[in-house]
């Protein structure tokens, strides 16, 4: 090699500049840091602290809360509530979306894309919006209950809302379009000629659905019924307008102790056994998919 | 210091200063992949040189780290004489036509061949006109308001170059700029390219994996190979010279037998022996090579004149348009390639025929066996 | 070929069509009612509840606070993600996998968890019932989209016409500001809307940090169904829905209309 040269001049500019990294992401560090990391630090730090009466707050480290909520046989109780009516949501959701996402995927381009856009559209729609339309179909003096007195079936108007009923019918409708987009997404894998094979080979169409397409379109059912859990056990807004206060859920009941009680140690606790209710859902979630390969 | 290669046939006078673009030890490794080892090439003023090699050999990374889009991990890039390795790719006033043509999908075509001159700050009146006049060069001047997705492929290719141009850089960088053309449109943009680039005399590196692209159009080839350069040389030396039996295989046919060296000059190929005028030092083991259009194809019982002499049957016969391609078995079960031209007065032979093939112990290339 | 719908099969799906869409399209017959409580079908039809919507100084309002929150949350998602974004699909740093799981990880937690955990550290620190308050809680639920859809945005670009640009002697700002972000438009817009209509439809975590000092159109709108039974909600909700479909359209147009200069 002839001797050294003179370093040419760098220019300030260079791509794959990493010192630019930091100044790039440093405003959305700040942000999550602000509205998520610290909050959620501070979550768990405060499901250990002490609620005293009047909504103080004495600050220690104990289990204390979550011991209270794991002897009351009220939260118990709540738990539980919550589990089985997201489980019945999430069954009741995926049977009634299946048809519709099997039928967009056999449906021609053009009626595809509309349908997939109506699908969709609901989603756009504010949860408040979605869920007074069920006031409207469920009222005392709703759709239902007009058609139910019209035709002399009932004297009096059937409670229809403010109850678990209610609560159910609403989520379901407002989760269906996450179920739906989850197994259209699960869908991509079914191929028709497996079907016609199937058909072919002499099976009927309703053992060719049990057999051939349920089977192939698995991953997506397990999807979209993790996300529909998870969403469902999270929901707030329609369990409180459809419920009426008289439907006992777990994030109704962390609003309820927080906003209302001002009970936040205990409303900190419930947030974290929410969490590990998602941190379960999804462990049984990666163990099926992980069976279904 | 002389930037020779351990097996370059380089011409007399490519040092330093003679050079326009210069490789010195260039390296490239990503973790514990080596690129491109020890590149060592001179480029003279002028010149359009071929990097030639299969996919993965490393020429296009060595196109990108002249370009500046990748850096070497070591080794001088050097422009008259002037290191630019550590300049950033917009300082380094390379002309760059991509493969993809990466041409701007929201300019127009005249905005897609001004962005250049724009970032040189060329003034608008003397922008319009340099921009006019390099479209042109390629013949667009008519599509200027077009944009990229309304031309053909030929026309975004013509459009790249012009843009590539437009600026009068020191050296034009091509990468693989016809593969994505349909074969008629590749053999015309090839003819053109070459015209445009010998009017302008600009010192140009293209990047091919078609060693047709590579003898028709380049004034000097690099066989590159795993990242190094296998031989540099005129099309002839690549063609009739290969360093490498790599450089053999890979640019043209070539008949490939298995044989022992006797003497200097003499080989045995199963019970047969032939002469070579061409072997350098090797003995046992060798590779024997012939081209199959170097190979002469005669009814038997011709008179011998001191060439090489096979025997065999025709084994197929495949015509391909301007050529006749042979398949010849010789008696004991080795096949022969051999091609000759069709038409004029060689005569053609058919399957079964027998015949008698003839070459000569220049043509008759050794490499020592590879394990 | 396909397999065919069959009939049967085809009105089944139509009935769950109408169960999935009902409660949106109720709310139009609904907001005509004429009568003074909720009631349907109504028994009677009037333009009342659209002639009390503008005196309700309370929605109106929260309108108002809603609209310029989205506005403000919806540049802020912008000027905060373009750059991580770019960073994130664009440059190789340490940790680039980890710090994008981090930015996204809010759109894990349960609305109510974060809203309670937001409500527990702004009221520390006076952030509770302001703007800005507001304009952080919102943020937190909109970068994780914005980011999103850049990233994905500027991972499908083609990385050779940047590559182009800079070897005709654009500095790399010049060739984000000249190539990249001309190129991302329709990313841009897609996120811009989305964190518009997560920010002006977001009602969980608002609960959490609204006050007596500032509320926002959602939350009223909950509130109001809450405690009240009337079609007053029903003409509002008309145009929350107008409004949304507007926003979805000039998504489509800008896009649309992108796709039909640009992209290839």
């Amino acid at each position: 090699m002839n001797a050294a040269q003179a370093e040419p001049a760098r220019s300030p500019f260079r791509l794959n500049g990493r010192q630019l990294v930091p100044i790039l992401i440093l405003p959305i560090l700040l942000v999550n840091a602000i509205s998520f990391l610290w909050p959620t630090f501070s979550l768990l730090r405060m499901s250990l602290n002490e609620p005293v009466a009047g909504g103080a707050i004495r600050e220690t480290l104990t289990l204390q809360t979550y011991i209270d909520v794991m002897t009351d046989g009220f939260y118990l109780e709540l738990v539980w509530n919550s589990i089985y009516l997201c489980s019945i949501i999430t069954i009741v959701t995926l049977i009634l979306s299946y048809p519709i996402a099997l039928f967009i995927h056999r449906a021609d381009p053009k009626w595809r894309s509309i349908l997939t856009l109506m699908v969709i559209s609901p989603l756009l729609v504010s949860a408040v919006v979605r869920t007074y339309g069920w006031v409207i179909i469920l009222g005392d003096q709703g759709l239902i209950n007009a058609f139910l007195m019209s035709t002399g079936l009932v004297e009096r108007p059937a409670r229809l809302i403010f109850n678990n009923f209610g609560v159910v019918v609403g989520l379901i409708e407002i989760l269906m379009p996450y179920m739906i987009l989850s197994l259209m997404a699960g869908f991509g894998r079914l191929d028709p000629r497996l079907e016609e094979a199937a058909q072919s080979l002499g099976a009927k169409r309703f053992t060719t659905l049990r057999r051939v397409t349920i089977p192939l379109t698995a991953p997506g059912i397990a999807l979209g019924c993790l996300l529909v859990f998870v969403l469902s056990i999270s929901s707030f807004v329609t369990p409180k307008l459809l419920g009426g206060g008289r439907v006992f859920l777990l994030a109704t009941e962390i609003y309820d102790q927080s906003i209302v009680l001002l009970n936040w140690p205990l409303a900190a606790s419930l947030s974290m056994l929410v969490l590990v209710i998602f941190g379960a859902a999804l462990v049984v979630y990666s163990r099926i998919v992980k069976a279904l390969d | 210091m002389l930037a020779t290669s351990p097996v370059a046939t380089q011409a007399p006078g490519a040092e330093e200063g003679d050079a326009h673009l210069l490789l010195d030890h260039l390296q490239k490794s990503f973790g514990d992949f080596q690129a491109v080892e020890d590149l060592n090439v001179s480029v003279r003023r002028g010149e359009l040189i071929a990097l030639l090699g299969p996919s993965g050999c490393g020429k296009t990374t060595t196109l990108r780290m002249i370009a500046g889009l990748s850096s070497a991990t070591s080794g001088r890039i050097l422009v008259d004489g002037r290191e630019i390795q550590s300049l950033p790719a917009h300082d380094r006033d390379m002309g760059l036509v991509f493969q993809s043509y990466a041409l701007f999908p929201h300019m127009s075509v005249e905005r897609n061949v001004a962005f250049g001159l724009e970032m040189r700050g060329i003034a608008r009146d003397q922008l319009k006109a340099r921009v006019a006049k390099a479209l042109e060069l390629v013949q667009l001047g008519h599509l200027a308001q077009r944009r990229p997705r309304e031309l053909s492929g030929g026309q975004q290719q013509r459009v790249a170059l012009a843009r590539a141009l437009v600026i009068e850089p020191s050296i034009l960088l091509l990468d693989e700029p016809l593969s994505n053309l349909d074969a008629k449109l590749r053999d015309q943009m090839r003819v053109e390219i070459r015209d445009i680039q010998q009017r302008l005399g600009i010192t140009s590196v293209f990047v091919t994996h078609d060693q047709v692209e590579a003898l028709s159009m380049c004034d000097r080839i690099a066989v590159m190979d795993k990242g190094r350069l296998a031989q540099i040389g005129t099309p002839q030396d690549i063609y009739e010279r290969p360093a490498t039996p790599f450089v053999a295989e890979f640019v043209g046919r070539i008949n490939k037998l298995p044989g022992q060296m006797r003497d200097n000059s003499t080989i045995t190929v199963a019970e047969r022996t032939f002469k070579t005028t061409r072997n350098v030092g090797e003995s046992g083991d060798v590779t024997m090579m012939i081209r199959p259009h170097r190979i002469e194809m005669v009814k038997r019982g011709t008179p011998s004149d001191g060439r090489n002499v096979a025997h065999g049957t025709i084994a197929r016969a495949t015509y391909v348009g301007d050529i006749l391609e042979y398949s010849v078995e010789l008696t004991d079960g080795v096949t022969l390639a051999v091609e000759t031209a069709t038409g004029g007065h060689s005569r053609t032979f058919s399957h079964g025929d027998e015949v008698e093939l003839r070459w000569s112990p220049d043509d008759t290339i050794v490499f020592g066996a590879q394990a | 070929m396909e397999q065919k719908n069959s009939i049967p099969f085809t009105i089944v799906v139509g009935l769950l069509f109408i169960f999935l869409l009902a409660p949106v399209l109720l709310v139009f017959p609904m907001s005509f009612s004429g009568d003074s409580f909720m009631s349907f079908p109504p028994s009677s039809w009037s333009l009342r509840w659209y002639e009390a919507l503008p005196q309700n100084r309370v929605l109106i309002n929260a309108l108002w606070t809603s609209l310029g929150l989205a506005s403000v949350v919806t540049i802020l998602s912008l000027v905060i993600a373009i750059p991580a974004a770019y960073a994130i699909a664009r440059m190789d740093f340490f940790g680039r996998e980890a710090l994008f799981a981090l930015f996204t990880a809010p759109l894990l937690l349960p609305s109510i968890v974060l809203g309670l955990a937001i409500l527990i550290v702004f009221v520390g620190v006076g952030l509770i019932s302001t703007f800005p308050g507001l304009v952080l809680a919102h943020l937190v639920v909109t970068l994780p989209y914005a980011l999103r859809v850049l990233a994905t945005a500027l991972s499908t670009l083609p990385h050779q016409v940047e590559e182009a640009a800079s070897s005709l002697g654009a500095t790399p700002f010049t060739v984000f500001r000249r190539v990249t972000l001309p190129l991302m438009t329709p990313g841009i817009v897609a996120a811009a809307a989305l964190a518009f209509l997560v920010s002006f439809d977001e009602v969980v975590i608002s609960l959490f940090v609204v006050g007596p000092r500032i509320t926002t159109l959602p939350v009223e709108l909950y509130r109001y169904v809450d405690t009240r039974a009337d079609p007053l909600v029903a003409a509002a909700s008309v145009f929350l829905i107008l409004g949304t479909v507007a926003v979805v359209l000039i998504v489509e147009r800008t896009m649309g209309l992108n796709k039909a200069v640009g992209k290839s």
